[in-house]
């Protein structure tokens, strides 16, 4: 049975509505991740999951137990249901310490007192904050405050851990450095946990499974490797990663395949959508996927190169095809000119141009 | 698309049917709170609007319903001119007070005029100085028979100016009220992006032209906001009025009401009641329509900018011209009439020829301790400033607690419940309590106790509490209290646990600022002085009235050493004055 099952939520403020009918499902153990831009609803789900907001329909199960039924007119306050949440901004009480942070789910509980404080100790121990038990939050650095809140979230094994944002405060070195350990964390106590991000790397990186939200409806869903590497819409193509785009009109038609003809060249690409000739197409190509070449062949797109930008471990160039800019990656310092740039069929996915429809 | 349309015709046909079980409990105790709050703060308005429409005391067996009293004042020569009177002060302290405040203001806040650090709590000291104690000082420094008057007069022989004259009423009260202004235009321009201005200069604009053109222009909602108070303050306006507008002949409404007390020779509440209303429909527009302004001036601090540390403006060759306009304004406004009344404090007695030192005495504060309600006046005003202060600021917390959070139209009512005793001057609020704790059967018992007193003072201060209390509130971030939520506490324990612990600085500040404002409050009192219910603001306005001026002095700078200490007090502690 899974852990925490989402079924067709809707949420409205005003006139506007912030989810439409949103359905996903935790099973124990899992990660899954909320990725999206910021408006696309991903907060809201979460706190709809903590009880903080209330949705205008659908159901909340935990276990199979219902924590919110809009049809049954069932609505669990927050704090009886049991789940532990870290907040963006941490949310550390900041007249407690550590200790009294982490122990106040377990007070609330009634556990006994040497009890509690063992398990506070083991956890504090467990997060590295050990000797930090008596200090309070304001005399943290920022990424000891995370795991405070992180202990707090967890000290009392909520079936399902729910994170919003909880790395976004900290800067890009030690974001990178804590979403490997929150990964490890979580995996280790073998809690459940929705995770909410707008960085789309760290949504690969700590989780099993991403949806993708676009306008309070989710966009895509699957493992990091089907959204990263099988975009199955326009949004999800040019949300993942970094892309070249290519608007054109379909040519002719080849099984999977389609070619676009542009001014600056014909092109090969995979139909995502069932494209046919003469329907507008947009393309979306993978910088790492587009290669730099010297020589017109068959497949490649005349353009000029304009510049190339140093960024340490490889070079960026900058073209122009056509009115189009694009970019490519390669390892060597080139000279501004007329260029190639070369995309594998399989690597330009093709998708209706709806703008343009 | 169809299946979106599809989608939120389920939303639609859910909405409205899911929110019930959690929000129904606490949302019940909230509305309960509400109705009681509003019950105890409308009471005594609706009381007077009652009386109004009576042509007798509403206890007595025969008054019925009748507009004779409207009539009877509608008809009355003196009540036109002191409504006449009252407009020309209220409208004259506007226009003194709202430049000088302003320009005050910008000269401490954003210029490098010299001791504007020591400067600033002298500033707002009149605010936190009894009207009726402020006159009083006044007449001693500067009446006819004055300490200024009576030295001016030794040198010059002559005295050029009259301190019974609406005139210097006028300028009295525009002067003394100008703290207002400076305080929400300070507040303003503290919020003002400095980088606004240093623009300015660079592209060649002077400090003056930088204060007409940029700063203040920027902070005008602050400024439009604070006129209107000053406007509401003068309408208000009773213990200055009364003191020096006696001689000569200077009435305005709620003097006129005062007057009005014996008139008849029986009560004449019928009578106070109509000009209470008249005053209640003066000023219940003007507190309206300072809540739409406030709610303009809060969203005009988004103006805030990252980087506050800034050099403020030079003013160069203005540096001591401007501290001399500063250094005046001070001593007009505080030390004159301070200094004249702890002078007149240690002397027995006062006139042309007799030389200070000579009559020289602590007798008056000797004195003071033969009278055995003067002494209960000192004990229950300290009383009722320090305990029944505190037990306000609980109140005032557990009114603002029924909003915090509230969704939906809650905080909105709830907020103009509180503002409308805002509307009605101490005097007539003191004067509907009187009659509530007269005439409602079981709470005459009350009627000589202090506990009358700390009603009355409560909700007539309800308004300024809650914006204490509030502003502390509004500082909590959300989170934290989701935060319990969501570990496992309800509301209840989240308010013990979590937000009562983190407003508890907020909470000390507000129970000094309000220990200064009852220790000041005067005219609140005047109708429910009697025995055991004595306070220091209303024995001054009683004992004035019978001419023991010696003890008035004495009672004064009592009065004024209570609210400076708790002034020095709250400053030590950092407390915001200003809600």
């Amino acid at each position: 049975m899974p852990e925490l099952v989402v079924e067709d939520i809707h949420k409205r403020i005003g006139a506007v509505r912030i989810l439409n009918g949103v359905s996903l499902s935790l099973d124990p153990g899992e990660v899954v991740s909320l990725l999206g831009h910021s408006g696309s609803g991903k907060t809201t789900i979460l706190r709809c999951v903590a009880g903080l907001e209330t949705p205008d329909a659908g159901r909340i199960l935990i276990r199979g137990k219902p924590l919110f039924d809009a049809a049954a007119g069932i609505e669990i306050p927050p704090e009886e249901r049991g789940l532990g949440m870290v907040f963006q901004s941490y949310a550390l009480w900041p007249n407690k310490t550590v200790a009294e942070n982490v122990a106040y789910g377990l007070k609330l509980r009634r556990e006994p007192v040497a009890r509690a404080s063992a398990r506070v100790d083991q956890v504090i121990g467990k997060l590295g904050l050990s000797g930090m038990a008596d200090r309070y939050p304001h005399q943290l650095s920022g990424g000891q405050q995370q795991r405070v809140a992180l202990a707090r979230a967890i000290v009392y094994e909520p079936p399902v851990l729910l994170l919003d944002e909880p790395l976004s405060n900290l800067d890009a070195k030690l974001r990178e450095e804590a979403r490997s350990w929150v990964r490890e964390l979580i995996l280790q106590t073998r809690i459940s946990a929705l995770y909410v991000t707008h960085d789309q790397v760290e949504a690969m990186a700590v989780s099993d499974r991403v949806l993708l939200l676009r306008g309070g409806a989710v966009e895509q869903q699957g493992t990091p490797e089907e959204i990263y590497g099988h975009p199955a819409t326009a949004m999800a193509a040019a949300f993942m990663g970094s892309s070249n785009r290519i608007a054109g009109t379909v040519a002719a038609v080849d099984g999977d395949y389609a070619r676009i003809d542009h001014a600056a060249g014909s092109i090969w690409g995979k139909r995502i959508d069932p494209v046919e000739v003469g329907t507008p197409v947009q393309g979306f190509a993978r910088i790492e996927r587009t290669r730099l070449c010297g020589e017109p062949g068959r497949g490649r797109l005349a353009g000029s190169l304009s510049h190339s930008l140093y960024l340490g471990e490889r070079w960026e160039y900058s073209l122009s095809v056509g009115q189009l800019g694009w970019r490519a990656w390669g390892q060597s310092r080139e000279k501004p000119g007329e260029r190639f740039i070369e995309v594998a069929r399989d690597d330009l996915w093709l998708f209706h141009d709806e703008k343009r429809s | 698309m169809r299946s979106v349309a599809s989608n939120s015709a389920t939303a639609d046909a859910y909405a409205g049917t899911g929110r019930h079980r959690r929000r129904l409990a606490p949302d019940l105790v909230r509305i309960a709170g509400l109705v009681v709050v509003a019950v105890v703060v409308l009471a005594p308005i609706a009381l007077i609007a009652y009386q109004s429409v009576l042509d007798g005391p509403f206890f007595m067996p025969k008054a019925t319903w009748s507009l004779s009293s409207y009539a009877f004042v509608w008809t009355d020569p003196e009540f036109f001119q002191a409504l006449r009177t009252t407009l020309l002060l209220a409208a004259g302290m506007v226009a003194i007070s709202v430049p000088l405040g302003a320009i005050l203001a910008f000269l401490i806040v954003r210029t490098d005029l010299p001791g504007r650090r020591w400067i600033e709590p002298l500033i707002l000291a009149p605010i936190f100085i009894s009207a009726i104690v402020l006159a009083f000082g006044y007449v001693v420094a500067i009446g006819p028979v004055g300490f200024i008057s009576l030295w001016f007069k030794s040198i010059f022989g002559f005295v050029p100016w009259n301190v019974y004259s609406l005139g210097t009423l006028i300028v009295i009260a525009g002067l003394s009220h100008a703290p207002h202004v400076y305080l929400y235009t300070a507040s303003a321009l503290k919020n003002l992006n400095p980088e606004v201005e240093e623009a300015a200069r660079t592209v060649g604009a002077g400090v003056w032209r930088v204060a007409f053109t940029v700063s203040l222009p920027l902070v005008m909602p602050a400024i439009v906001f604070s006129g209107t108070l000053i406007f509401l303050l003068g309408f208000e306006m009773f213990g200055l009025v009364l003191i020096l507008g006696d001689q000569g002949g200077i009435v305005v409404l709620t003097t006129y009401l005062y007057k009005l007390t014996n008139l008849l020779g029986t009560p004449s509440y019928h009578l106070m009641a109509v000009v209470a209303i008249v005053i209640v429909l003066v000023t219940l527009p003007l507190v309206l329509l300072q809540r739409r302004l406030l709610r303009g001036t809060a969203r005009y601090a988004t103006v805030r900018g990252k980087g506050m540390a800034h050099r403020p403006l030079p003013l160069r060759k203005w540096r001591w011209p401007a501290l001399a306009l500063v250094m005046l304004w001070l001593t007009l406004t505080i030390f004159l009439p301070l200094a004249g009344l702890v002078l007149r404090s240690v002397v027995t007695s006062w006139g042309e020829g007799i030389g200070v030192l000579d009559a020289l005495t602590f007798s008056n504060f000797e004195n003071l301790f033969q009278y055995p309600n003067l002494v209960r006046s000192i004990v229950n005003t300290i009383v009722l400033a320090a305990i029944g202060g505190a037990l306000a600021v609980v109140v005032y917390t557990l009114v603002a607690l029924i909003a915090h959070r509230w969704q939906g139209k809650g905080p909105a009512v709830l907020d103009y419940v509180v503002i409308t005793p805002r509307a009605m001057p101490g005097l007539i609020a003191g004067l509907a309590f009187l009659w509530i704790f007269l005439f409602v059967p079981f709470l005459t018992s009350f009627r000589s106790t202090l506990i009358s007193l700390w009603v009355a003072y409560t909700v007539v201060w309800i308004a300024y509490g809650m914006r204490l209390i509030s502003s502390t509130l509004m500082q909590v971030g959300p989170e934290l209290e989701e935060a319990g939520r969501v570990t496992g506490a309800g509301l209840g324990r989240v308010t013990c646990d979590i937000t009562i612990p983190l407003i508890r600085y907020g909470l000390l500040g507000s129970w000094l600022l309000i220990f200064m404002t009852f220790t000041r409050e005067y005219s609140t009192g005047v109708y429910l002085l009697g025995p055991n219910t004595e306070v220091i603001g209303s024995m001054i306005v009683s004992l004035f009235g019978s001419g023991g001026l010696d003890l008035v002095a004495a009672l004064s700078v009592i009065n004024v050493l209570l609210t400076g200490l708790a002034l020095v007090l709250a400053l030590k502690f950092g407390v915001r004055v200003h809600a």
